[in-house]
Order: C-alpha cells, then sequence, then structure tokens
C-alpha cells in the first residue's frame, strides 16, 4: 500500500473520498505541486504519469520526478507508473502540495494491459487476459520467454521440449485445440504477428507479456487465434529519465543422477550370465564358462582388471552458464530510445552441447510534431546451438560398462564387430565430439506512424518484418556409424522466411458525456510469408579433418532437395467498446480475413466476438461499510469466434508427381502421374471454435486477498482431419473439416498478499488450471478412426495397449502362450478368444494432465528476499518404455539393469513383477508389440523450479557510489523434483527413449542501474 | 462543433480512400498458387501438360504388371502355380500361396488382392483426371480426342479387371465426388453397369485413336481398342458384337502374325507388328520389371548369387499340352539356365529344378541389368489373341466350320498341320470350344490372360482342380470371384459387410 506523506489515509477514507467528489463543485482554481519518489530508495522518479480521475488533467513528471498542475477544490489524482504499483490518493482542498512514494510492485486495478490493437486499463477488461511483468520474467534466467510463462499463466501449459541447451517449448492455451498438430498460439511482438518460438528475444528487454486466452479477446486476430495470443511488448524509454542498466548472472549446472543402475562388476556379470543360462540352462550352465560367449575380448579384459567404464561421466560435465545485458534508456526531449544488448552462453552437461544467443534491441521513437510521432523497433539476434545426438546420452546410459571407452592411443574406441563388419557401437565420446551445428539469424521489427488527425482520433500505420535464417551443418565421421560405412557423411540444410505484415488503424474516442463512453478501431492488415529450404547430403571424404565446410570432396552427392512456398493473409477489424457510467463495459469485435491457404471458396472467414463486464463493486448499491471490506469486484462474460488456419500448405491440390515411360523402349518420356497419398481438397476451411467465457475478479481485505477466476466452454467445429479414402477413391487420404471437440476448463489465480509491513512482507500466488478435451464428432456415423482416435476421449492422448496381468507362474494355464514361461509377462485376453492380438489391447493410460498450476511465494526482511516457485501436473499417465527396458536383462533392449531389477522372477523368488532375465528378450513374448500397461506410470509431480536469495544495497550506501541501485542474488533452479515417475522427467517424457538428462542450475546474479 | 465537420470530413474521405485502396491491392495477393509441384487443373492446361498426364496413366499400367500383381489371374489356374518354397516361406508370401491354392489365406485380407485393387484404382484415379481436364486443354480437338482416347482405353483396362475378378465394384468416373467423400467411397455397381462403361469407353477409344502404325510406338491405338471390346464383347456372351468388332482385323493390313513364334520372345522384336499393346519397360531404374526374377531366369551377369525366383512355375499340365512338334513349346518352356556367356548354370540346390519353367520373360541375351530389373516389354494384346477370340465367337455363334481356319492360322505358324487333319475328322462346335482353350494356353501362356479365359468359358474351377494340385482341395465356386479388399470395408463407408462377395 502507498504511504503517503503527509496525508495518511486508510483504504476506507478513500472510499469515502471517492464518493464525495461526485459532489464536488467547482471553485476557485490553485497551483498543485508534487513530487514522486522511489519508496524503497527514495530516487525521484522521472516520468510517472499522474491524471485527476476525471481525466482532465494529466501530466508527467520531470526529471527530478516533481509536477504541477491547476487544479479547483478537492482532487483524486491516478499515478500510474511501469513496474511500480498505481496509487490513488485524495488531495484536500487546502493542499498545494503533495510528496508521494510509490512501491514498486506488479499489479493493481488501474494496471493497463495489452489488447489486439490497443490497451485497456485492467480494470475495464471484459475478457480473460493474463499478464506477467518484464520484473517477475526476469526472476527466472531462462533462455526461452516461454518458460517463464510456465505456471505463471492460469489456463497456459508450457513444457520444454528437452533439457538440451537451445531445445524449443511446446506451449498450449486452455486445453487441446485441434486434432492435427497445432503450432501453439501466435505471438505478437510489438504488433508483428510471429509464429515459431521466440528464443531470440532476450527475457530482459521484455516489458510485459499479455495473453489473450479466451476467444473474446483473441477474436480481433482471427483466423490463427484459435490457440490463443501471446502478445509481447518490449522496453520503451521512459520519458525524462536516462537509465543504464546492467544485469549478468553465472551459474553452473550439474546432471541430476538419472537411473540407479547395477554398478558393480559382479552383479553387472551374474545378470548376464542368468540371461544366457535362463534360455537353456542345460546348454549354459550358470558360470564363469559363459563369458567366452557373452563377452568380447574387450570386456573380458576389463572384466578380469576390474576397470569399471563410467560411460556417463565420460560424456556429462558440470557446465557453466553466464549471461549479461546490458541497455540504456533515454527519454529525454522529443525522441526516446532504448538500447540493449545481450550475450548468453549456456554449455550443456552432455560435452559438445551449447547454445550462445547475441540479441541486440533497439526502441527508438520521436515526436516529430504535436501530431506525429515515428518510431522503430528492432531486435536483431544471432544463435548458435550446438545440438548433440539423441543417441549420445541413450548410448552412455546403455553401453556395456565393461566395454573401454578408449582405445589404447586414447583416441574413443570404434571396434569393428568382425562378422557384420560394422561398428559395434556408436560410441557416445565421438558423438560429442561431433554434434549438430545450428546457426539462426533472425531480424524482428517495425516501423510505424502515427498521425492525430483530430483530437481522440489516432491513425496508425505500421510495417513490420520477421527475417528468419536457420542453418544447420552436420559432419557424420569415420568412427560413428552413420559415417562408417559411407566414409564420412556431411548433410547441410538452410531454412528461413521473410514475413511482412503492414496494419493500418483508425482509432477514436468519443466520450460525449461523463456517462457514456466509447472506444472504435478500425483496420485492415495484410501479411504475406515466403519460406525457403533448401538441403543437400553427401558422402565418400577423402579425410574427417574438414568436415562439412568442403562438400565438393565428397565423392558421393547423395540427396539435393529444396522447397519453398508463400502464403498471404489479408484482413478487416473492427472493434467497438462502450462504457457506461464507468461499470458497464460493452465490447464488440470483428475480424474478416482472407487467406491464400483456401481455394477460392473458402478463402474468407468472419471472426466475431462480444463481451461484457459489470463492475459491481463501483454500483452505489454496495455500501461503503462492504467496500471497506471488498476492494474489487467484478464479472466478465463474452462469447467468440476463432479460427485455425493450419492446414498443410498447399492441402488445397492434388499434387502430380513425375512420372516416366519408356515408349518404344530406351527413351523415358516425362509424364506426371498423380500424388499417390492425398487428395487436394479446394473446400477446406478454417477449423472454428466458439468459446464462451465467464469469470469474476475478486478482492478483499486490503488487497490481501485477490482471486481471479475462469470457466470456458469451447467447442470447437470443422475440425481439420487427414481422413483416410477407401481404396476405390484412388488415393491415401484426404484433409477434410468434417469433425468437432469440445473442451471447457477453469483457470483459478489466487494471489495473497499475507503480510505487508515496512521490514516484512510475505507474498503468495496460486494457480490452478483444468480442462477436459472430448472428441463429439470424428466422421459421420463413425465413432472411432483409431485405436488412438476415438469419440469421447482427447485426441493425441491415449496411450493404448494389454493388460498386464503379472508374471506367469508355475503352474498358470499356459494356453494363451504356450511357448511362455514362469516368469514372463502375461496380458489379458481381452475378448477371450484365446489368442492375444491387435483387439486385446484398450486404452491404459491418458496423457493429457487433467490438472496443473504453479505456487509461487515471495518473503522479504528487510532488504533480504527470498522467492520460491513451484508448479505442479497431476493426472497425466506417461508410457515408459526405457523403464522396462532397465528393469530386466535383455541383450536385446539394453545391457544395464537397475539395482531393483536384481529382484528378478526365480522359482524361488516369486512375488516379484521383474520379469526373468533372458539373454533374448523371451521374457516378453507374451506381447505382440513388446509393451503393456505393465510400463505406464503415473506422471504426478511437483517441481522446485527456483529458490532465490537476493539483497537489496540500501540507497545511503549507493549514494556514495554513481550506482542507482544494486541487487545480488543466488538461485537454484529445478532443485527438487517430487515425483513416483521413474523416467527422467515426468513433463516431458512420454514414452521417449532418454535423450537428454536432467539437472540443476546454482546460479549467482546482480542487477544494478546507474 | 460545425467547425469541426468541415475540418474533419475530408480527412475522414482520405482515411478511407487509403484503406479502401490498401484493401484492393491485398485481395488479388491471395491467390497462390504452388510453387514446388504442378497440380492437376494446371498440368492439364497446356497440351505438353496433357500429354505428360496421359503418360501418368500408362505409368500406372507399367506399375500394376512390374512386379507381383502380375500374377493375379496367372496363377491358381491350369496353367501357372506357385513353385513347393512358396508356402513355406512365411509372411507375404503365404498371400502368394493364397492365390494360387485358393486356400484360407485368399481372404480380403489377402496382401495381393488388396494390392491389385488399390492398384488398378489407383490407375482409374488417373484416368479419370485426364478426362475431367483435357476437354480444357489448349490444344485442337484432335488431339484432345485421341488423349481421350488412350485415357478411356486403360480405363476400361483397369475396369475390365476389377469386373472380372471382383464382380460389381465401385466404380468413380470422376475423382471429384463430395459424396463419396463423405461416406468414404462409393457403393458397388452392378457389372452390367461396369461392362456398359468399358463398352463406351473402349468405343470411344475405337473411333477416335490412330491406328497401329500411325500411332506412336507403345501407345494404345485402334485396333488394340477393337481386340479388347471384342474380348468385352466375348466375356459378356455378346457373341455378334464380338464377331463383329474382331472381324475387320481378320483383313486389317496394320497388323498381323510374326513368321516365328520364337521370335515374339525376343528382346529386340519387342513392339513388333503382331503386339498391339504391350507394357512398355526399360533398362533404367525405376523402369524395369521384376518378372524374369519372379519366373527364375538366370542373371545376366551373375552379380547377385542366387538371383532368381522360380516364385511361378508352368503346371505339368502346361508343359504337356503341346503337340509334338509346335514350336510353341520350346519357345515357352524350358529345364536349363544359362549365364550371359551362354554356359548352364547349376540350380540344383533351388527348389522344383526338374520342372518345367517359363522361357518367354527370360533377360540372358537381353539388356537388363539383372534378373530383378528386366527391361523386357510385356505383352498386355497381340493379334494371335483377337484370332483366336474372333474364332471363339464364330464358334459360339454356331459356326464352327467358319471358326476353325482361324485356329488353324495359328497352329500353321507354329508349324502344326491344320487341326481336322491331326483329328481326323471336321470338329464339333463342342470340340472346337474345348480345343479353342487349350489353343490359348499354349498360344498365350503366361501373358496374364488364363484366369478370365477359364472364367468366360465357365472351366475355372474344374480345370484348376483337375490340373494345379495345390488348388485341389480348395477351389469352389466362391472362388469364381476374388474377395473384395478389407481396407475397402474399413473406409467405405457406403459399403456394408454384405456387400462381400459371398463365401468371404
Amino acid at each position: 500500500m502507498p504511504q503517503l506523506i503527509p496525508v495518511r489515509t486508510s483504504i476506507l477514507l478513500l472510499f469515502i473520498h471517492l464518493l464525495a467528489v461526485a459532489n464536488v463543485k467547482a471553485q476557485n482554481q490553485r497551483q498543485l505541486r508534487g513530487r514522486i519518489s522511489d519508496a524503497e530508495s527514495s530516487i525521484p522518479l522521472p516520468g510517472v504519469s499522474v491524471r485527476t480521475l476525471d481525466n482532465s488533467i494529466s501530466r508527467v513528471t520531470d526529471a527530478g520526478g516533481g509536477f504541477d498542475m491547476k487544479v479547483s477544490g478537492k482532487v483524486i489524482l491516478i499515478i500510474s507508473y511501469v513496474g511500480y504499483k498505481s496509487q490513488t490518493i485524495t488531495v484536500p482542498e487546502t493542499d498545494t502540495s503533495v510528496t508521494l512514494l510509490l512501491q514498486k510492485g506488479t499489479e493493481t486495478l488501474n494496471d493497463v494491459v495489452v489488447i489486439g490493437y490497443g490497451k485497456q486499463q485492467k480494470k475495464d477488461v471484459t475478457s480473460a487476459i493474463s499478464s506477467l511483468s518484464g520484473k517477475e520474467l526476469k526472476e527466472l534466467p531462462v533462455t526461452n520467454i516461454n518458460m517463464a510463462l510456465q505456471a505463471r499463466i492460469p489456463g497456459m501449459q508450457v513444457v520444454t521440449a528437452g533439457y538440451q541447451p537451445g531445445a524449443g517449448t511446446n506451449v498450449r492455451i486452455r486445453g487441446i485445440n485441434t486434432i492435427t498438430q497445432g503450432t501453439g498460439p501466435i505471438y505478437v511482438v510489438d504488433g508483428v504477428v510471429v509464429t515459431y518460438d521466440l528464443r531470440e528475444i532476450n527475457p530482459n528487454d521484455v516489458e510485459s507479456i499479455d495473453v489473450l486466452k479466451d476467444a473474446s479477446a483473441a477474436a480481433i486476430y482471427g483466423s490463427r487465434a484459435s490457440e490463443g495470443v501471446v502478445i509481447i511488448t518490449t522496453k520503451k524509454a521512459s520519458s525524462g529519465k536516462t537509465t543504464v542498466n546492467y544485469d549478468a548472472y553465472f551459474g553452473l549446472q550439474k546432471m541430476v543422477k538419472t537411473y540407479d543402475f547395477v554398478d558393480n562388476i559382479n552383479d553387472y556379470v551374474n545378470l548376464r550370465r542368468a540371461g544366457l543360462s535362463d534360455e537353456d540352462p542345460v546348454a549354459w550352465p550358470m558360470g564363469p564358462g559363459l563369458d567366452s560367449l557373452l563377452f568380447n575380448a574387450d570386456e573380458r579384459r576389463n572384466m578380469a582388471a576390474g576397470r569399471w567404464q563410467n560411460w556417463v561421466g565420460a560424456v556429462t560435465q558440470t557446465a557453466p552458464q553466464t549471461s549479461h545485458t546490458l541497455s540504456i534508456s533515454n527519454g529525454f526531449g522529443k525522441n526516446k530510445f532504448y538500447l540493449s544488448g545481450n550475450h548468453l552462453n549456456q554449455d550443456g552437461i552432455i560435452k559438445g552441447s551449447n547454445f550462445v544467443r547475441y540479441s541486440v534491441k533497439a526502441n527508438m521513437e520521436s515526436e516529430v510534431s504535436a501530431k506525429l510521432r515515428v518510431g522503430v523497433n528492432t531486435n536483431v539476434s544471432h544463435i548458435k546451438n550446438d545440438v548433440v545426438s539423441n543417441e549420445t546420452f541413450y548410448n552412455a546410459l546403455t553401453i556395456s560398462p565393461l566395454m573401454s571407452i578408449y582405445d589404447s592411443t586414447g583416441k574413443p574406441s570404434a571396434n569393428i564387430d568382425p562378422s557384420s563388419g560394422n561398428l559395434v557401437f556408436n560410441n557416445p565420446v565421438t558423438l560429442t565430439q561431433s554434434p549438430v551445428h545450428n546457426v539462426d539469424d533472425r531480424f524482428l521489427g517495425n516501423v510505424f506512424g502515427e498521425y492525430k488527425i483530430v483530437k481522440d482520433l489516432l491513425f496508425r500505420t505500421s510495417f513490420g518484418v520477421d527475417i528468419y535464417k536457420d542453418q544447420r551443418f552436420e559432419y557424420y565421421p569415420r568412427t560413428t556409424s552413420t559415417g562408417f560405412g559411407k566414409k564420412g557423411v556431411a548433410k547441410i540444410q538452410n531454412f528461413g522466411w521473410r514475413d511482412y505484415l503492414w496494419e493500418n488503424t483508425l482509432s477514436y474516442h468519443y466520450a460525449p458525456s461523463a456517462r457514456h463512453e466509447f472506444d472504435f478501431l478500425a483496420g485492415a492488415t495484410y501479411q504475406q510469408r515466403r519460406q525457403e529450404w533448401n538441403y543437400e547430403e553427401a558422402s565418400g571424404f577423402p579425410t574427417d579433418d574438414l568436415t562439412y565446410k568442403n562438400m565438393s570432396l565428397a565423392s558421393s552427392r547423395d540427396v539435393i532437395a529444396s522447397d519453398y512456398f508463400n502464403w498471404s493473409v489479408s484482413s478487416l477489424l473492427g472493434r467497438v467498446i462502450y462504457k457506461f457510467k464507468g461499470r458497464y463495459i460493452i465490447n464488440g469485435t470483428m475480424r474478416r480475413d482472407g487467406s491464400s491457404r483456401f481455394g477460392a471458396s473458402n478463402r474468407y472467414g468472419y471472426f466475431p466476438s462480444v463481451s461484457g463486464a459489470w463492475r459491481i463493486i463501483d454500483e452505489p448499491f454496495i455500501g461503503l461499510k462492504t467496500q471497506a471490506v471488498i476492494n474489487d469486484a467484478k464479472i466478465r462474460v463474452g462469447y467468440g469466434i476463432v479460427g485455425n488456419q493450419e492446414i498443410p500448405i498447399s492441402a488445397t491440390y492434388t499434387q502430380m508427381n513425375p512420372a516416366a515411360y519408356p515408349y518404344n523402349g530406351n527413351s523415358q518420356t516425362s509424364g506426371f502421374q498423380l500424388g499417390t497419398s492425398t487428395q487436394g481438397n479446394p473446400d477446406l476451411k478454417w477449423e472454428s471454435q466458439g468459446q464462451f467465457n465467464a469469470g469474476f475478479d475478486f478482492a478483499a481485505f486490503n488487497n490481501v486477498i485477490r482471486i481471479t477466476f475462469d470457466y470456458y466452454n469451447k467447442n470447437i467445429k470443422d475440425l481439420l482431419l487427414n481422413n483416410p479414402l477407401a481404396p476405390s477413391q484412388g488415393f491415401d487420404n484426404k484433409w477434410i473439416n468434417v469433425s468437432n471437440m469440445n473442451t471447457r476448463g477453469i483457470d483459478l489465480a489466487v494471489k495473497l498478499n499475507l503480510i505487508r509491513k515496512k521490514d516484512f512482507d510475505w507474498q503468495m500466488d496460486v494457480n490452478w488450471s483444468k480442462f477436459k478435451t472430448k472428441i463429439t464428432r470424428l466422421l459421420p456415423g463413425v465413432d472411432s478412426l483409431s485405436p488412438y482416435l476415438k469419440v469421447g476421449e482427447a485426441p493425441n492422448s491415449l496411450i493404448v495397449d494389454y493388460v498386464y496381468d503379472g508374471l506367469y507362474k508355475k503352474g498358470d494355464d499356459f494356453s494363451l502362450n504356450p511357448q511362455a514361461r514362469p516368469g514372463d509377462l502375461k496380458v489379458r485376453d481381452l475378448d477371450h478368444n484365446g489368442i492375444i492380438n491387435q483387439y486385446d489391447r484398450t486404452i491404459v493410460g491418458r496423457t493429457t494432465p487433467k490438472g496443473w498450476g504453479g505456487i509461487w511465494t515471495y518473503l522479504r526482511y528487510k532488504r533480504v528476499s527470498m522467492t520460491i516457485f513451484a508448479n505442479y501436473t497431476y493426472g497425466h499417465d506417461i508410457s515408459n518404455k526405457a523403464y522396462q527396458d532397465y528393469l530386466y536383462y535383455s541383450s536385446k533392449t539394453a545391457t544395464r539393469t537397475l539395482k531393483e531389477g536384481l529382484n528378478y522372477w526365480r522359482p524361488d523368488n516369486t512375488d516379484t513383477d521383474v520379469p526373468r532375465p533372458n539373454q533374448f528378450g523371451r521374457s516378453l513374448r507374451a506381447l505382440p508389440s513388446g509393451t503393456s500397461s505393465f510400463i505406464v506410470q503415473k506422471g504426478d509431480f511437483i517441481r522446485i523450479r527456483n529458490i532465490t536469495l537476493a539483497y537489496d544495497f540500501p540507497p545511503a550506501i549507493l549514494q556514495r557510489t554513481k550506482i542507482g541501485s544494486l541487487r545480488v542474488y543466488a538461485q537454484a533452479t529445478e532443485p527438487f523434483l517430487f515425483t513416483k515417475y521413474k523416467g527422467i522427467d515426468p513433463e516431458i517424457g512420454v514414452g521417449q527413449y532418454d535423450t537428454y538428462p536432467r539437472y540443476r542450475t546454482f546460479l549467482f546474479g546482480l542487477q544494478s542501474s546507474f | 462543433m460545425n467547425n469541426m465537420k468541415k475540418i474533419l470530413l475530408p480527412r475522414y474521405i482520405l482515411a478511407t480512400i487509403l484503406l479502401a485502396w490498401f484493401l484492393s491491392g491485398c485481395n488479388k495477393k491471395l491467390d497462390i498458387t504452388p510453387e514446388t509441384f504442378v497440380a492437376p487443373e494446371q498440368l492439364y492446361k497446356t497440351e505438353q501438360g496433357a500429354i505428360s498426364g496421359v503418360t501418368g496413366i500408362y505409368r500406372k499400367m507399367m506399375e500394376l504388371n512390374s512386379g507381383d500383381y502380375y500374377f493375379v489371374g496367372i496363377v491358381g489356374t491350369d496353367e501357372a502355380k506357385t513353385s513347393s518354397f512358396v508356402p513355406t516361406w512365411g509372411g507375404y508370401w503365404q498371400h502368394y500361396d493364397g492365390i494360387n491354392s485358393y486356400n484360407s489365406l485368399m481372404t480380403a485380407q489377402n496382401q495381393l488382392v488388396q494390392g491389385v485393387w488399390n492398384v488398378l484404382y489407383k490407375g482409374i484415379a488417373n484416368a479419370n483426371e485426364a478426362i475431367r481436364y483435357i476437354p480444357s486443354s489448349a490444344t485442337s480437338q484432335e488431339v484432345k480426342d485421341r488423349l481421350i482416347g488412350e485415357s478411356k482405353f486403360m480405363r476400361a483396362v483397369f475396369y475390365f479387371k476389377l469386373v472380372q475378378f471382383f464382380g460389381g465394384v465401385p466404380m468413380p468416373t470422376d475423382q471429384e465426388d463430395p459424396v463419396a467423400d463423405a461416406n468414404g467411397g462409393k457403393p458397388r455397381s452392378t457389372e452390367s453397369e461396369v461392362y456398359a462403361l468399358i463398352v463406351n469407353d473402349l468405343k470411344f477409344a475405337v473411333d477416335h485413336l490412330q491406328a497401329k502404325g500411325t500411332a506412336e510406338v507403345g501407345h494404345a491405338n485402334a485396333e488394340a481398342a477393337r481386340t479388347l471390346l471384342g474380348k468385352v464383347y466375348l466375356t459378356h456372351k455378346d457373341y455378334d458384337s464380338a464377331s463383329s468388332v474382331l472381324q475387320p482385323l481378320m483383313t486389317a493390313t496394320t497388323t498381323g502374325l510374326m513368321g516365328n513364334y520364337a521370335d515374339l520372345f525376343r528382346e529386340e522384336n519387342e513392339n513388333n507388328k503382331e503386339s498391339l499393346f504391350e507394357i512398355q519397360y526399360s533398362n533404367e531404374n525405376g523402369n524395369t520389371n521384376g518378372q524374369a526374377n519372379t519366373l527364375g531366369a538366370w542373371t545376366i551377369a551373375n552379380t547377385y548369387p542366387g538371383g532368381g525366383g522360380h516364385v511361378v512355375i508352368p503346371t505339368d499340365y502346361y508343359d504337356n499340352i503341346f503337340e509334338q512338334g509346335d514350336t510353341r513349346r520350346d519357345a515357352s518352356i524350358r529345364y536349363v539356365f544359362y549365364d550371359a556367356n551362354g554356359n548352364v548354370v547349376d540350380y540344383s540346390w533351388w527348389a522344383d529344378v526338374t520342372k518345367p519353367h517359363v522361357k518367354k520373360f527370360d533377360i540372358t541375351q537381353g539388356k537388363s541389368l539383372n534378373g530383378g530389373l528386366s527391361s523386357r516389354n510385356l505383352y498386355f494384346l497381340r493379334y494371335a489373341d483377337a484370332v483366336l477370340m474372333y474364332a471363339e465367337a464364330l464358334n459360339e455363334l454356331n459356326q464352327p466350320g467358319k471358326a476353325l481356319p482361324y485356329l488353324n492360322i495359328i497352329r500353321n505358324r507354329a508349324r502344326l498341320d491344320n487341326w481336322e487333319n491331326v483329328l481326323g475328322h471336321t470338329p464339333s462346335q463342342d470340340e472346337l470350344r474345348t480345343e479353342l482353350l487349350k489353343e490359348r494356353m499354349r498360344e498365350l501362356g503366361f501373358e496374364g490372360w488364363r484366369w478370365c479365359d477359364l472364367k468366360r468359358t465357365g472351366k475355372l474351377i474344374e480345370q484348376t482342380k483337375a490340373y494345379n494340385s495345390n488348388a485341389t482341395a480348395n477351389i469352389s465356386d466362391k472362388n469364381l470371384l476374388f474377395p473384395i479388399s478389407a481396407r475397402e470395408f474399413e473406409l467405405n463407408r457406403s459399403l456394408r459387410p454384405s456387400d462381400q462377395n459371398p463365401g468371404f
């Protein structure tokens, strides 16, 4: 809460004044002077917005934090400043000066929310929009903005695509929105609509992120908004203030132990012997006599010498991570600029992997005249990302620890199997030396001009570009299995796009009386993309030394390929916001999109929305007593239609492929035949999603508790589906829009300001989201297109497999599997027909979580603060094939076995779920596909994302230096994970083999301004 | 306020004009056509495109016959069977066994039966698109008619196979069919509806295709269309139409028999005088067929030790059906294998080595790289077939006397005496009918017609039972049709389970 000096007033008083102000009549004018400073450091704040409640006067503080204005009578001032809590104060009739301390903070009712093509005060918002400030974003030293949003925005699911540095994210807003693979939400960066991950943007440069979750908010983005819209606003210079900021951190990443494998030679060797002996105890009696069959010469040497090879240790490291950001913000005069540079370097815990980013952000604007303002926002970035093959860690985990990592000359071993003439294994150490080199360059920006035609009528034009270039270089030397036979394989890929977006809008604010207020917006936009891809692959290099750098050395050019496409979207949009008495707000939008992706008959789509809010708290009938307790109460209801245009490019066309025919012998005549797989469908149209949203905002007890709740129900129709066609149709499939789906869910955010004392602060944010998605129609009269796609279930979510029924015991009925033996996995014959076949598979798990959320808490004692952030997900299953492979010994899968696998089935140890070890994997022969519900595990988890301990230096000390503020912090990220899941990570492990281990980071950082 | 309006209006108008101009420019830019491939509607716009589209249909014909689908309609008859190894190989080969022996693997899931179904319909789809788009091509009516004639000829070939193998089938004639899309496919048409389409297509082809010799080599010609139409009438037991459509061929100067039967099967004699329509192959990657391998021909240069499949071999009945002195036996059957240098290759380790093997597809003297990649063309229709069909039509019209000379033409070319001299009397209609069926095997063995010949003459069950030992125990009346593909039933919601051919 604000500390008012000299006037200290309680919330109750404030409301009384608020009500009183309506009756104040014009009185004699007087000059009111004020000064605004930071509450903690007492440093004056320039650029703070100060306005009267009726909006008749507004000022911005000067460099010394001062302002003055002519007022009459008692006035109510609203003070707002980015990064600080907004404040409302009442200045009595007699006062001519006011001093105010602003407290750093994030969210209050007067905060501004960025909506599409405009801004709105949070209290007037009619739909479901969640926001995160740049300050909150900075709490986690993430390389990818999306990861900072994880579990912070109710209804938004962010899952990292992996732990390898530079890995992307998978983002889903409010459940599953499409049957086909969606591309996630669209991102609007300073007005430029972009797709794809935004790892090019330095999270430090972000002012705020606003997520348009429901259709009534997102419909202004029309045909691309069905998976939500994430609006990213980057930092601009504040007026009248020159600030230099320097933020940096240094961290060390350490691998988290992944599996508790058998780790001594004796147990390991015995397991392998037992596996062979199990197959035929007579021919292969248990004992060292089997070793010559089981182990190669190298393994036997190491066994005799007692040398246990630590493969994982050979490929992993404690890896450093550093980041530096220097920014200058200058807002004096009519020209403002914000300039920032970032260097980030993250080494991977697997050697060879690495992520480096250089980015420069420059935002400038200039007031050319009172009517004309022009500006430019740019972001230039360069990323180098070395990615090690997925095989690296898996091989290190699973290769026999008796095989030598290095040969006698100290090089990574590359043993050749005499029988096959190929490499015995792909040495992971070699793989770390030949990672894939990715180089990305992206330029993202726009130039804009705003012209005030008359007061309240503003024309804005903006031209944005997104130029992206991604290069990928790979070389596999002779010592890898890819390059072994082919004598070196090189691959080079170039991929990129050029987008441009031209937007023109007219906005008009019209307030005919104090009771009525209108905001009109009309606009037209056009966006076009040109995307290109080319690829070459060659092999047979005279030497491995030059890698991919001289492709002409290759003796064989294996692949040359390229692809090009364009798409464009042309749109008209409009919006009317009507506010009646400041407490009834109606918002109507309409967008018409035309997209080149669709045939001429379905090219245009209309995306309307309407939403309303009722600010109950402002109703006269709410008594003073109630207002003293309840600070906010608002109901929001909205409905909108949004679309999804993500069909495979050119799906409206049938493709013809080259088809030669040798008329009369040798002469090939070139011809064309229909591509056999997909028939073009010129009648394709957008997926259309109608979403209803209802929610309320509530705050009470001096804002100690603030609640935002939303319920949504969306019906998605005309879902795109790649429909398999009967062979008599002449094609294998055709994209059609006939399926329907329903998703409903709730998002809840609770913010608690539990303790607010001068020396002690305790805040807590808790959010919880859940949804249920069901396909309501697939094809007319068809309820199931495959075991994985069924009416009544969510798409891409089912685990379908055999039902585990324990291990076979002596005396069991073996008629289902006459070849099985005691100690083998048994599955159920669901249809009781006496055979195990594909019809005995059923739904044994669902990968879509029932709910998820985050818990964030902040504790401050004097200048020391601690932040703990945790996220949780529950109610999902994971098909963990790797666990089964590690649990029991079989050379068919992995020779490494978990310690718990030592408790395997034996005639004298039948009370176990671990199948008998068998060299040939025969203990699983009852499973036609090798898996069953045995491998399905619960994915529920709570993860502590980070714990941060920070100290803010007192201004008294800093005043002697030129440092304006200084904060140092120590942080542990991902320190704890609580789960029963037995794989590497319950959040990303969806039946995948182990490709990259999890790690913890301990880092130290500072944030300073000058 | 009034003042305000005066200032405002022109600016509003300006803004509106700006917006309107902006919009008008943008909507045109929504017409973006694919750059990296051609769609049929683009391809067929030009004459060159239309020609290459029709070439694509020929390619489909080629693909149909390149691999094992060629043998659906050859094995499982009195003429050909699978070698004794095939049933023991398991997996895919069991399906091969199924179409030969009509055992429990002759089901709707049989991969060969399903594969033939798929490939035929892919050919039909290509033909349908050509027939749909060629009329709007920028070319002369004459070229359009010729190209549509070729397309219709091939569509008739595909449907004729379908209707003989499966009976009435779903019959798309246009790929743009919203009703069929919604149901996943079309319902079965009746057999006579399918025959009506085939006859119409072939009549068009007879009228619009160029004559043999004028038509470019390898393309369908009027004589081929006429021969196929004759075969369709014959199959439909319309003997009047069959004889009248075939009759002009008997006096044609554009075609005729080769002097020496064995010359028909030399690679240098491809597209000869007697050939009416043959599937073209060449010695280039992707343009070859696997028949030399499947039929056990040895590889030329021994590139692949053990190459040569021996998957399909003649029945003893076929081997023994030749009269003494019939030159066709040596041209058709062999017991020894040679390499490129003419040395005998020892094949004794392989199955059925002592059994007869087919020689017609031999590549030892040809251009092919190896046995798996034969460049030999495959006959689809040749003049001898037309002659024998004309004889059959006349005989069925109860004119055995008129029919007999045409049988003798074929016999004489094989260096055999007139049949009545061998027989010792003028044959009756029945005798001639039986003899013609045998003669078709001697003349056209392994050229793809046996199953259909037997079915047409009502002898499929009897002959196969008698002379194909693998099928003896299994073949029954239901095998006059193949089962319709299981995948078709899975995805085509216009079909009810009861629409499956009886017994499957």
